[in-house]
Order: C-alpha cells, then structure tokens, then sequence
C-alpha cells in the first residue's frame, strides 16, 4: 500500500472516530430525559439504606407509594420502576441498585405484560439507559435486549426515539447530568401527563392526582373478544426470571413477585389474564420462588380499585395508596409469620365466583357476512336462523363472571327518553324490520339474572350517525 | 435478507475482496454472490444455477456454430456459388436459431411459470400452488437472455469459463433489484484484479449512505400513509388520495433508486461500476423522456430486444411501406413505433406482474407515447410558430409538470391492486376532492404524525436540491470530496447525523425493495 494510501486510510479512520463520537454525544445530551426516572435513579444511587425495594413498570410506579409501605412496616422501602419495564431491564436496574444498596428483600411487581413477550418496549431502555452508571451493565441490558428483537441499531441510536426536540430538552439533559440537584430543584416536583398533573413524591412513587375515571374506556375498549391470543409465559422470559432470582440470591436479598391486580373489567374481557396468573404462580412455587397474587385479594385485604382507574392500566393516588396499604400489610402479616391464605381466594374460580357484578355491556349489529365472533354467548344456529335477510339484529353482550347469568333490555333512545323495546331477556337479541333502526341510539342495559343493578351501552346503529 | 445484513456482508466482503490475491479476487466474489444468494432463500439457487449454465452452454453452443459456419466458408473458398453460401448461411442461421429459441423458451417459460401461473390459477380455479418467486429472478433472466442474444446477434463473443458467466449473473449487488447489465458493459470489470483505491471506495460509500437515506428516511417513512389509503381508498376524498399518489410516487422512487444508489455504491467498493439505473426522472419534459431516465437498464433493454426487432420486423416494415404509399411519411415512420411503443409498454406491465392493473398501467404509458409519436409533426409545428415560448423556462417548467401528472396518473394503475378501483380512485380525485381531509387532521391520523412530515418536507428538500445540483451537470460526490476537509466533514457529518436519527428502524413499519418482487 502506498503512502498516500496510508494517509487517506488513516483519514477515512479519522473521520469514522469522529463521527462515532458525534453520535455518542447524541445518545448522551440529545435527548429528552423523563424527569421522574432520573429523579428515581438518582434518589436510588445516592442512598445505601434501601431495606424493601420494588421494581417493576408504570403500574408500580404510579401505584406503590413507597412512603405509605415504610410508615406501615417500618422498613426503609423504595419504588424503583420505570415505565414499560420487562425483565431486561429489571436485570439492570436492580444491577445498578446493588452497587450502592444491599435490600433484603425485593418485589418485583408483575403484569401480565411482563412475561408475555420476550422484547422490552424501547422506552424503557430510552428512559433508564443513558443514567446507569457501570457501562458493564449498560452492555449487558443492551445485549439481553438485542437478543430478544434483534433492533441492534434503535437499542444503540437512543436519540432517535427519545431526541430532544427543543433546545431546552438538551438543557434539561445537560443540566441532569452535571448538576442534577440544582437542575432538580429549578423543575420542581410536578409535570402533566397530558392533562393529569403528576408529582414525584420521594422514594421513587410517582402521585396521579385526578378527578379523570376510565368508565368511557371501559366502556369502548374493553369487550371480551377471542383474539386468539393468550398470555402466557414464554420460555425466555421464564428464563430471565429465573437468572433474576440466582442474581438476588447471590447478593443474599429475599425475592417475592407480586402480581399486581388487574381492573376486574380486564380480568373480565381478557380471560386469560387469570390463567396467566395462575401458571405464573406455579412457575414460581416450582422454581423456589414466593410469589403472592393480589388479583386474588379478597376484598378485605384490597378494595375493590375499579373506581379509581384513570386509564384501563393505572389508579390514581388515592387508589395507589389503598394499593399500597394493602400491600404493607400483607407483608406485615407475613413477616410476623402469620397465614395469610385466608386473604386471598384460593382459585381463580373462586374469584369469579365471588365476583357478582356486571362490569360493562356493550352491543352490535349483526353481519351474516362477517365471521362469527365466538366471544359472543348468543347461540351462533339461532342468530344465523333469525337473520334471515329481511330483518336486523342486534346482539348486546357484557363482561360477567361465568358463574353468574347475565341477562338484557334493550331501548330506544330518543333524545333524554328511554322507549323500552324488549323486556329483560338472557338472549341479549333484538330483532327488527331491516333498516327500521338506522341512524338510531339503542340503550341496552346489562344486569345480573336477579338483580336490580345495572349497566347500560349507547349503541349508535349508523356509524355515521 | 435485511438492508443492514447485506450492507455489513457488502464491507466484510470488500474488506476481504482487497485481502486476497488478486487473481483469486473474483472467485471470492463468486463465493459471496452464492452465499449472499443462499442465504436470501436456498430453494432459489437451482434456478439460478439453471439459468446460468443453460445460457452459457447455448452461448457457447452458438458460438462454435458460427465458428464452424466460417470455417467451413474458409475450406470451401471459390468453391462455392452465390447461391450455395446464401443457403449454408441459412443453414447455420436456423441451427442458431433454435438453440437461440430454445433457451428462451426454457428460461422465459421458468420465469413465466413461477411469475404468472399462481395468479392466474389463482382467477381461474381460486387456488394456489404456493410457488415462490426466487430473488431477482426477472432481473438475472433478462439479463442473460440479453446476453444470449447478443451472442446470437454476434453483438459479443460467448464466455467460455462458465464459473465467470456465473459471477456475471450472480453478482450480489445487482440481484435484487438490477441494474440489468450487459455483459460488454461488466462481464470484464468482474474478473479484472481491481487494485485498491480509496477515492472510489470513499465514493461508494457516499453512495452507499444517499441511497440508505432515500429508502430508510423517505420511502419507508412514505409507505404506512400509501399502504393505508390505497388499503381503504373508499374512506378518504380524493384530496387525500392524490396525496397519497404523490407520496407514493416518492416512496416509489425513492425505493428503486436508492436501492440502486446502496448496489451501485457496494459494486464501487470492490472498483466495479454498474450502469446507471436513473437520471433525475422527474425532471423529464415528456414521457418517452421519464422513460429515458427511470429504470434506464430495462428501457434500454427492451429497446433493443423487442422495440427494435418489432419495429423493423418484415409486418412492420410492410406496413411503413403501406403507409407511406398513401403520402405520409411520418405516419410511415411513427405507425411501427407507436406499436413498438404498446408492444413495449404492455410487456413492462405484465413484466411487473399477472394483475390487470399492471396491463393497464402497461397499455396507459405505451398509448399515451404512440399517440405523442403520432402528434410530433404538430408539436414541431408548435415549436415552430412559438418559438420564444417553447424557449422559456416557463414552459420548460410547465413540460416538467405536464410529464409529472401523467406519470402520476398512471402510478394510479401501478398501486391499486384492481383496474377497477384506479378509476374509482382517479374519479374521486377529480370529482370528489373532499378538501376538508386536508385541514381536519386526517393526514395526521394515516401513520404519518407531525414529526413524521418534517422529516419527509426536510429529506425530500435535501433530494430535490441535489436532484438540481445533478441536473445541472454538477457531480454532487465529487463536489462534497472535493471541499476542504472541515467543511466535507461538517457536510458528511450533518448528512450522516441526520440519516442515523431519522431513518425508519427496526421497530417500526418498513419494506424490503419494491422492485425485488418484480
């Protein structure tokens, strides 16, 4: 090779270090920074007296008020979780927790989300990543993270889904990571996620504090349907839960896995998320694991949170703390070695048994042309014999306990008056002239077979209407 | 295969490539080109392998046809009557004839086989043989059939070694989606020990990296608004739908030729250059101009292997003849290539594919550049009376934008997957413009957000300026190598930096090449 050669291979070297380095500096400064994860893993690496720590996503984040828990047990307890959190990054935070902490015991708070996929949700990585401190462990997350999608560029580039997109953000940025308490202290404790205000209240537990219920989506998104899909546990997520459990035992902390309970509606719509449970807990038990299901608490450890939902996956503050009571005293009674079985149903059937409400209704306009959906209790021989062409039908169905029969009344809506056009029926049919009801409010209400309490879905039978 | 994957086989393969001896270099080549090959689906190496051997057998097969045909014209010299050579020449031309026909037929009939019998079973009988079209099948049998006849042609002499005729077919960067090369043009540059050179590897990388940029920033970023309106026309007005042609119409170019761009830039690094597949096609003053810039390889090709041959076929001719009995000269000139013209276009329909909206795309183009070939007396004649006019750059520009809305008609038939729907389509964009999509956030809610146009509005401002640059005879890499060495780094570095943040990633909705389908 001739000189010249040499020089422009050294240039062309140059020029590829130069503009690794540019990139390294967007992944470090050119980025958004979610204030309350790196306000949390501040908090965490600056303290060493962490006793009871929970890990987890943004429903431990937002649900466990980690205050509340040390009040209750006496212990010094945190809530380390960052939103979209799977086992990667469940590895790598507890790796950077133990590099200033030595718990004795961690709730790793599950989901159903948590070990139905084996990839993490990027923003996860995007929020945690640029604030851990060992780059071994950085490696680490990223190779166990890569190994799961194969996204080996959108896991290194993290400017591109999380880069700045004002020149306060890199200020933000900057300001975080040469001088965070003072950076902290300019941007207080609120934010808004959307319109909900939000404040970070010490010990990692994010406060939501809102008049918002998530009854209108309840009511559109969760209608039982069979998708197809179960959530289960994947094999690779069994893995790294089990390599999760070897790494607290190494370090001597104790490991409980909590499931955290879903709102009953989802419980409902999703059956599967019960099973999921179900196999989780004896995955657990059959791998030396505690594990506790708080979507089997009875009422008289956990009340019912359905009320204080603001979304379908998050309670508000004041849920979050009879979330968290309940919790400390589960583990109060458990510390102190009492039996905490009769807190807990014993089954999932048990649950359903127990459980004798109508949660939401919802109805449709049946379509010979579509295929049957068999989420539907209707009989698929008897709606496909009434719909013989010249009529419409109209099925109404709801989320209820298969212990319990459901039954229906569908109205006319018109205008604030309610026509009453069938009496209450279990079928949850209503049969009509072909086009009699278009461009039309059909009210249907959803009870229980004896009961007076009800639920009611307006249908609008013309999209367009 | 993924972009990623073939761009990191392409860099190992040159980093190798300039470690081996030079003369084993091509075979090193060969063994990447198969590899690269496998790996993209084994069951398409038996075809590949098929293609390759039967063309380079018949090649040779009819070059020693010719050989012994003059041969023997050279033992039998003054020996022989007029009459006795005319017939031997026929002899030898229908023996070469046949060979010539029968590799066609073998290597068509694959294609066609492969191609064309799953959707037309598919429209007849509702059933499916499942058969899956190999990788870059379309592209490398036309190009040794493009070989194969001008061997037959004696255009070129055959290849002998048939491990380079393989190379020649196989060669990685072009398999996917061409440019479909002629063997005078490459065959050489592929076994030629290419000593290294930094300024040309430096320059396909540049290349490399533009032609990244206008696939991962631009055409996949276009493609979930394009796949959403095309998917479900009937709930957009014809506002949003002619967005969406012309997004498509980016999407599309941006696809192909950046994909061109990524194989032109790896075949640099190894000191091969393709031929080029594109010349700023929207920038043509007509159609038969779009055609001359847009997949330049195919155009030429069938140029010469059907244009040709049809418009100065014995019918052909006799009709020109015909005609210009009558007293019409032009129209004795134009009639066999406004033919041609059809003939051509319908074959490029059907070439990308069995649908009729292929056909009709096909027919559109080829009907629209026979009546021009018809009109051109009067067009001239126009020049003629206004010439000043003609001269302006406004009208320039209005020709510009003229050709860009028949192309973008016509890409109308390209994308839907019904004739029947691209008139809906067409209509409603006429007739049903719904204008009030435009303002009401409906574009915001096709896949595309706000985020998502800035970048779009930025990447295709940064094309369309070095479309201008190019246009204008300004070779754009040379002019970025060319600057001194802070501002081409600061250049390079703003360029790249922009691509890393902005191209579509693993996470989210992209496509392999639209043209490797084909």
């Amino acid at each position: 090779m001739n000189k010249s050669a040499f020089r422009g291979l050294l240039r062309l070297a140059a020029f590829l270090m130069v503009f690794a380095a540019v990139i390294c500096l967007g992944d470090v400064f050119f980025l958004r920074t979610d204030l309350f994860a790196r306000r949390m893993l501040l908090e965490m690496q600056e303290r060493d007296d962490l006793e009871l720590v929970f890990i987890g996503s943004s429903v431990c984040r937002d649900h466990v008020n980690a205050q509340l828990i040390s009040e209750a047990t006496g212990k010094t307890a945190f809530n380390a979780s960052i939103p979209c959190l799977a086992m990667q990054g469940s590895i790598a935070l507890t790796e950077e927790l133990y590099r200033t902490n030595a718990p004795e015991t961690i709730v790793l708070v599950v989901e159903p989300y948590t070990f139905e996929t084996e990839r993490e949700g990027i923003e996860a990585e995007d929020t945690m990543m640029p604030w851990l401190s060992s780059f071994r462990t950085k490696l680490d997350y990223y190779k166990r993270l890569v190994a799961a999608d194969g996204w080996y560029m959108d896991r290194i580039l993290l400017f591109r889904d999380m880069g700045a997109q004002t020149p306060l953000d890199i200020a933000k940025t900057v300001g975080l990571r040469f001088f965070p308490h003072r950076t902290i202290e300019l941007l207080g404790n609120e934010s808004r996620d959307g319109n909900i205000p939000v404040t970070y209240q010490e010990q990692g537990f994010v406060r939501y504090e809102t008049d918002l219920r998530a009854d209108d989506a309840v009511k559109e998104k969760l209608k039982r349907q069979v998708t197809g899909w179960e959530y289960g546990l994947l094999p690779a997520s069994k893995q790294m839960l089990l390599e999760y459990r070897d790494l607290l035992a190494a370090h001597g902390t104790e490991l409980i896995v909590l499931i955290y309970p879903n709102m009953n509606a989802h419980n409902l719509a999703e059956p599967s998320f019960l099973g999921y449970n179900r196999s989780l807990t004896f995955f657990c038990r059959n791998n030396g694991i505690e594990c506790v299901n708080f979507a089997l608490a009875k009422p008289e450890l956990l009340p019912n949170l359905d009320p204080y939902y603001f979304d379908i996956y998050h309670v508000n503050g004041e849920g979050a703390d009879l979330f968290s009571s309940a919790v400390a005293r589960w583990l109060n009674l458990r510390d102190a070695g009492e039996d905490t079985t009769p807190l807990f149903y014993g089954s999932n059937e048990e649950y359903l048994q127990a459980f004798d409400t109508v949660t939401n209704a919802w109805a449709e306009r049946y379509d010979p042309a579509e295929d049957w959906d068999p989420a539907r209790e209707q009989d698929e021989g008897a709606v496909r014999f009434l719909a013989d062409g010249e009529m419409d039908l109209y099925l109404a169905n709801c989320n209820h306990s298969p212990f319990y029969t459901p039954e229906y009344r569908f109205f006319l809506l018109d205008g604030e008056m309610e026509v009453p056009l069938t009496p209450w029926q279990q079928e949850g049919i209503l049969r009509c002239g072909a086009g009699d009801l278009d461009h039309r409010v059909l009210r249907v209400y959803a009870r229980l077979t004896g009961q007076q309490s009800a639920v009611y879905y307006d249908f609008r039978t013309s999209p367009e209407y | 295969m993924s972009l990623s994957l073939l761009i990191a086989a392409s860099l190992l393969c040159a980093l190798l490539y300039y470690l081996c001896p030079a003369r084993m270099r091509w075979l090193l080549l060969l063994a990447a080109s198969l590899l690269i090959y496998a790996y993209a689906g084994l069951r398409g190496v038996p075809f590949i392998l098929l293609t390759s051997f039967s063309t380079w057998a018949s090649a040779l097969y009819l070059g020693k046809l010719s050989e012994a045909h003059r041969a023997w014209l050279k033992e039998h010299r003054g020996e022989l009557s007029a009459e006795e050579k005319k017939a031997a020449k026929a002899r030898s031309k229908a023996r070469r004839r046949l060979v010539m026909l029968c590799c066609l037929v073998l290597n068509f009939g694959i294609l066609a086989l492969l191609k064309y019998l799953d959707p037309l079973l598919s429209v007849w009988t509702s059933r499916s043989l499942g058969l899956l079209l190999p990788l870059g099948i379309s592209f490398y049998t036309f190009q040794s059939m493009g070989y194969l006849l001008d061997v037959y042609n004696e255009k070129t002499a055959p290849e002998r070694n048939p491990l380079r005729f393989l190379l020649f077919v196989s060669f990685f960067p072009q398999l996917i989606q061409g440019p479909i090369a002629r063997h005078d043009q490459l065959a050489a540059q592929l076994t030629e020990p290419h000593e290294f050179d930094l300024d040309a590897v430096e320059r396909g990388l540049l290349l490399m990296a533009w032609g990244f940029f206008k696939k991962k920033v631009i055409a996949d970023r276009a493609l979930p608004f394009v796949s959403e309106v095309f998917g479900n026309h009937h709930a957009y007005g014809g506002a949003v739908i002619a967005v969406a042609v012309l997004l498509y119409s980016l999407q599309q170019y941006c696809d192909f030729s950046g994909g061109i761009d990524l194989v032109t830039g790896i075949a640099e690094l190894f000191g091969i250059r393709l031929a080029p597949n594109f010349r700023r096609p929207y920038f043509a003053s007509s159609l038969g101009d779009f055609w001359r810039r847009w997949h330049i390889s195919l155009g030429s090709w069938m140029r010469d292997y059907v244009f040709y041959p049809f418009a100065l076929s014995r019918p052909m001719s006799a009709l020109g003849r015909a005609v210009r009995k009558s007293g019409n000269a032009h129209m004795a000139r134009a009639l066999p290539a406004a033919l041609g013209n059809i003939l051509v276009f319908f074959l490029v329909g059907i070439w990308h594919g069995a649908q009729i909206n292929y056909v009709l795309w096909g027919l559109y183009n080829g009907i629209i550049l026979a009546i021009s070939a018809l009109l051109e007396p009067a067009y001239k004649h126009f020049g003629e009376q206004h010439a000043a006019l003609s001269a302006s750059r406004g009208f320039a520009l209005f020709r510009i934008l003229r050709t860009f809305l028949i192309v973008n008609i016509g890409w109308y038939f390209d994308r839907c997957t019904r004739g029947a729907e691209a008139f809906l389509m067409l209509g409603k964009t006429f007739f049903q413009p719904g204008l009030v999509q435009l303002s009401d956030g409906t574009l915001l809610s096709l896949g595309l957000h706000s985020y998502d146009w800035r970048i779009l509005g930025i990447a295709t401002l940064l094309l369309f300026i070095v479309s201008v640059m190019g246009e204008r005879g300004t070779d754009v890499r040379s002019f970025v190598l060319g600057r001194k060495l802070p501002l081409r780094w600061l250049i390079l570095i703003c360029f790249l930096y922009f691509v890393v943040a902005t191209f579509v990633g693993e996470g989210t909705q992209s496509s392999g090449f639209m043209y490797a389908v084909f």
